[in-house]
């Protein structure tokens, strides 16, 4: 029911040409390989060097790569340092 | 991190927090929801480090058991946390300010006064003449008229060509320039003769005023008239003279052995008052050698405060018999009859013999010299 309302919320802010991510989308922004910021995101589902799951309303994002920590994390950001070497989204 | 943030983190404090998490997404997902800000997490074997705000860390521990993580350790670091620890300790602050009013009050007053290039008996003067113009250790420095000061000292030290006082802070410093004297006046008017000083052999006479009473090739005995005033003679006689000075000393003497005991003693300096540091802090050895060192506080600015210590470095010492070498000694008495002919000798050596004898354990060294000077002594 929150990820239906969250998703009508993102339309609608699409069809306005509002930033999606002002009603809660998910913002990636990656610098080179290094550093990966995700806002709105929706918490950790694995942590690990070679990888990091990151839920993300109803789909999670899987970031690859080599020495991935955790740079810092709030309930609206969570940063990600190492080498990055593949981001997947996974339904 | 920026360097910035760094500075920031360590003014409001930070806690670095071990946890031992049962599920460590878990941990982080529980964190994020509660508001916590995670900075630098370090995932170790089942523990993960985390650092958090002073704020936050009480939030941390309060999840403890709810999160079903148990907190391992917490390091606290940084002004947060030290801030709160001292604010109880209000003698602490208490004392700074008095510290900070007392560095203050102080440099308002002239603590040490520095007088470069004077000998021990001029210092002597000028400080009591600086202290006759008001400017003492203890004495006001504010408003101090310094070209007061320097007109009121010249007159008091008339041989004196200029002294400046300067100063700056608690310390005030004084230069000055001696006054080169005019030589003596030679009066005309006034009968006089030009008699023999020393006892020799003249080789010239140059009369310039007066009538001569030896020429070239006489002998003079010390008092004897050379030039006949009218009135007033005035002239240069050159003669051959000789010296015999004599110099002995003993070779038998005591020498200093050092026992090895040693003492330390420190002393507070307030101005010109000294407070022993210890009960009981005296000198129980007998003979020894004293080392003392004063170091005042000294402001960044230059400006010294009355407020110091004195550390008083004691080494015993015992005397006992010893030998001085006879080339050494006889090397002193040389020294010593050079500088005694130096004085006596207006002219130059033209021949310098020495003789030494050993008599009793006493060592006599003779001077036997010639030279060539002006005998002329007005009288």
């Amino acid at each position: 029911m929150k990820h239906r309302g969250k998703e009508l919320a993102q339309r609608a802010a699409r069809a306005l040409d509002m930033p999606p991510e002002s009603v809660g989308a998910l913002r990636v922004t990656v610098t080179g390989d290094w550093c990966l910021r995700a806002e709105n995101h929706g918490g950790l589902i694995a942590l690990s060097p070679e990888s990091v799951a990151v839920r993300a309303g109803r789909f999670i994002i899987k970031v690859g790569g080599e020495n991935l920590r955790i740079g810092a994390m709030s309930d609206a950001e969570l940063i990600i340092t190492g080498t990055i070497r593949s981001l997947e989204y996974l339904p | 991190m920026r360097f910035a943030e760094k500075i920031w983190r360590c003014i409001r404090g930070f806690a670095r927090v071990t946890v031992a998490p049962g599920d460590r997404e878990g941990f982080f997902n529980l964190c994020a929801e509660e508001g916590l800000l995670l900075t630098e997490p370090r995932a170790g074997d089942g523990t993960v480090t985390v650092t958090l705000s002073p704020e936050e860390l009480g939030e941390l521990l309060a999840l403890e058991e709810k999160g079903g993580f148990s907190v391992l350790s917490v390091e606290k670091r940084g002004g947060g946390f030290i801030l709160p620890f001292l604010k109880r300790r209000w003698g602490l602050f208490l004392g700074a300010a008095a510290a900070v009013l007392l560095a203050v009050l102080s440099s308002f007053f002239i603590w040490q006064i520095e007088i470069v290039g004077a000998d021990a008996a001029l210092s002597a003067r000028i400080m009591g003449a600086l202290s006759d113009c008001g400017v003492t250790v203890g004495s006001w420095a504010v408003g101090l008229s310094v070209p007061e000061v320097q007109n009121e000292l010249l007159l008091r030290l008339p041989d004196l060509a200029w002294i400046t006082v300067n100063v700056k802070g608690s310390r005030a410093w004084v230069l000055f320039r001696e006054k080169t004297l005019p030589p003596e006046i030679l009066s005309l008017s006034e009968p006089s003769d030009i008699r023999a000083r020393q006892a020799g052999v003249i080789t010239e006479t140059i009369v310039l005023r007066g009538v001569p009473e030896v020429s070239a090739g006489d002998t003079v005995a010390a008092g004897d008239l050379l030039i006949a005033g009218s009135p007033a003679a005035q002239g240069a006689v050159f003669a051959r003279t000789w010296y015999e000075i004599s110099a002995s000393m003993p070779l038998d003497c005591r020498a200093k052995v050092y026992t090895g005991r040693e003492n330390t003693l420190w002393r507070l300096i307030f101005s010109e008052k000294r407070a022993d540091l210890f009960f009981y802090s005296g000198n129980t050895y007998g003979s020894c050698d004293k080392i003392r060192e004063i170091r005042l506080v000294t402001l960044p600015d230059g400006a010294v405060l009355p407020l110091g210590l004195e550390k008083l470095s004691l080494r015993e010492y015992e005397t006992v018999p010893a030998q001085i070498p006879r080339d050494a000694a006889e090397g002193l008495l040389r020294a010593e009859l050079l500088e005694q002919l130096d004085a006596r000798c207006r002219g130059s050596v033209a021949k310098a013999e020495f003789y030494s004898s050993l008599n009793e354990g006493l060592l006599t060294v003779t001077l036997k010299a010639e030279c060539l000077e002006d005998i002329a002594l007005r009288q």
